[in-house]
């Protein structure tokens, strides 16, 4: 079980590392980001001052010795300064952090318990209104594109019928559960949510159904254990394994997701940061963007392999 | 007594047609293959059915109604072309925008597809057969790839190479690969422990010959199925990169930038939105189903797949 988890968390750590290169690699491609400043010899600027643009952002060595010292300054906190108007940008992420973490963590909460218990009910009660009603779900989350999805919505609940705003996130004052600040997130998070809620919905189904046909779910009822007996201490329990393997893939539409969400909604969040920063060539923001995508996806895989290796022991022995 | 049975018999007649009816519906995706044949055959023949041309503008027409629905304002307007479904906000056609939409949609989702699934099977199969070091170095970078926060990556590239054709279908070939791996290399482990296969390789068969011949046509179903499943969430994608303009460059009619263009409008000027928007939904829900009844039909072993 050590070994296992061992084994899991180096990967993990490779995975951070390769997103890093790859987007570090590629943002030095895309072109010197003292342009950004000034064009060569352009507004006055020397040679010289130029040189020691450079040299204070690095720019002279060369490029594995850039990327080594931009891990070893990661390492250290130091994410760096924005390109467009030097500040941190550690203090930039600590400003809005919460604000995409807090969208992520409702839109999780609403995917889970729309999807679980409706994937649950559909299989128990196959053929029924729920099932339909459940299907029609899965089919919706399937099909809607997450900006289509969140256009409609902002057409109909925010513009035509004026029950919720538009966008952005208001101005977050006074206690969290008060409605002016909440009301910001109901758009977002259905948005963002809707297609994990069908996710799970279809794989909790199936994999209810297949387990209410297994021989021990049929030797239970022979014994005359009740119905909710039955389902929930025999069935839900093993029917759960198959959701939780496919966490992993639902963060990574969560993480395309949230990019998308947040420009349609003008959230002030870490998606939005970062597609600005690629308009902006502002690599400091784009890879500690990346950066922090890609350290929430490899801390879910691992915790998922881990909770997985824990509920199903086959795991641990294979 | 008899005339009332004959009566109820009548009367039930139509009632078994519609029955019968909606059970082959059921039972086989008809609609769906229906709308796909029609994606693929406006797709095709985008330049003879489109009845404008989808890149022209016409003051005139910025924000026009359609004409199904509207046909005042194009008594009002006489020299305004008649736009069946509108113009978006530069005055072009929705209607063959849409059309050559699919069209577009067809060939970056369909090429991305095949590239993507060939690559993906062809290390599944390499992974699968020979095993080992190979099999463990294949799967690791698997993982690796996806943690990548893609989208994220896309359009960093986008940036870098400038956005184009070739660039959309090499992303989303990258984006496709990666699905048919795990299932396809669990099949061809078992594949490869069959008697056939060790007697063809007493026989002196070269790898190249056993991988072909003897494994390749046992993984053919599996990879048709995942194809299948797969290239809905393809043309997503291809939406998606459009959106945030990072896609196919903008006077090309994609649907997913046809959504992106109109947004603005979508209070006065529904139509330029909601139509390649309900396009690519009708699309996705179409090849989901045909996708759902493909693997039953050849592999239901994938059920657990999506």
């Amino acid at each position: 079980m050590r070994n296992f988890i061992f084994r899991r968390f180096i990967y993990a750590i490779i995975s951070v590392i390769a997103a890093t290169f790859l987007v570090f690699g590629l943002s030095r491609m895309s072109g010197d980001p003292r342009l950004l400043y000034a064009k060569p010899g352009g507004y006055g600027n020397t040679e010289e001052q130029w040189e020691a643009l450079g040299k204070k952002l690095g720019l002279d060595k060369p490029f594995h010795i850039q990327y080594l010292m931009y891990l070893g300054r990661t390492l250290k906190g130091d994410l760096g300064k924005t390109l467009l108007d030097e500040r941190p940008v550690l203090d930039l992420f600590r400003e809005l952090l919460w604000s995409t973490v807090s969208l992520g963590i409702v839109s999780w909460v609403f995917a889970t318990a729309l999807g679980i218990p409706l994937g649950i009910l559909s299989a128990v009660k196959r053929g029924s209104l729920w099932d339909y009603i459940a299907r029609g779900v899965a089919l919706l989350g399937v099909s809607m594109t997450t900006f289509w999805l969140a256009i409609i919505l902002i057409l109909v609940f925010a513009v035509n019928l004026g029950w919720l705003p538009a966008g952005t996130r208001g101005n977050f004052d006074g206690y969290w559960w008060q409605w002016k600040n909440l009301s910001y997130y109901v758009l977002p998070s259905f948005t963002l949510g809707i297609g994990a809620a069908a996710g799970y919905l279809r794989i909790t189904r199936s994999a209810m159904l297949e387990v209410l046909d297994s021989e021990y779910v049929k030797l239970a009822r022979a014994k005359g254990v009740s119905n909710n007996a039955v389902i929930w201490k025999h069935a839900f329990k093993n029917a759960l394994i198959p959701p939780l393997t496919i966490a992993p893939l639902l963060m990574v539409s969560f993480i395309t997701g949230v990019i998308v969400t947040e420009s349609i909604f003008a959230w002030p969040g870490l998606g939005r940061i970062g597609v600005d920063a690629i308009g902006n060539n502002d690599f400091p923001v784009l890879t500690a963007t990346v950066l922090f995508f890609a350290i929430i996806f490899a801390v879910v895989n691992f915790l998922t392999d881990i909770a997985y290796a824990f509920i199903d022991p086959r795991i641990r022995y294979s | 007594m008899k005339n009332v049975m004959l009566t109820i018999k009548m009367l039930k007649l139509p009632l078994f047609y519609l029955s019968e009816a909606w059970r082959l519906l059921r039972r086989y995706p008809i609609i769906s293959v229906f709308l796909i044949i029609l994606l693929f055959f406006t797709g095709i023949f985008a330049d003879l059915i489109a009845p404008h041309d989808p890149i022209k503008q016409n003051l005139r027409s910025r924000n026009a109604p359609g004409y199904l629905w509207d046909k005042e304002w194009y008594a009002e307007n006489p020299k305004a072309p008649k736009y069946l479904l509108g113009g978006d906000h530069i005055g072009r056609d929705v209607l063959s925008r849409t059309i050559h939409g699919a069209r577009l949609s067809l060939i970056t989702g369909g090429t991305a597809l095949v590239t993507g699934i060939t690559i993906g099977t062809a290390l599944a199969l390499i992974a699968g057969y020979f095993g080992g070091h190979v099999d463990e170095i294949i799967l690791r970078f698997l993982d690796i790839w996806y943690a990548l926060p893609f989208l994220l990556i896309a359009m960093v590239s986008v940036i870098i190479f400038g956005a184009s054709f070739a660039l959309v279908v090499i992303l989303l070939a990258l984006v496709a690969w990666s699905a048919t791996v795990r299932n396809v290399r669990a099949e061809v482990l078992t594949l490869r422990e069959r008697d056939y296969v060790l007697y063809s390789r007493v026989a002196g068969a070269s790898h190249f010959r056993i991988i072909m011949t003897h494994i390749f046509p046992g993984v053919v179903n599996t990879v048709v199925v995942i194809a299948s499943l797969r290239v809905g969430s393809l043309i997503l994608s291809e939406a998606s990169l459009s959106f945030l303009g990072a896609g196919i460059p903008s006077p090309t009619p994609a649907w997913g930038l046809m959504i992106a263009e109109g947004r603005a409008y979508v209070d006065t000027a529904w139509w330029s939105t909601v139509i390649p928007g309900v396009s690519i939904m009708l699309v996705i829900i179409s090849l989901s189903f045909f996708g759902d009844w493909l693997r039953d039909r050849l592999d239901p072993r994938l059920t657990q797949l999506d």
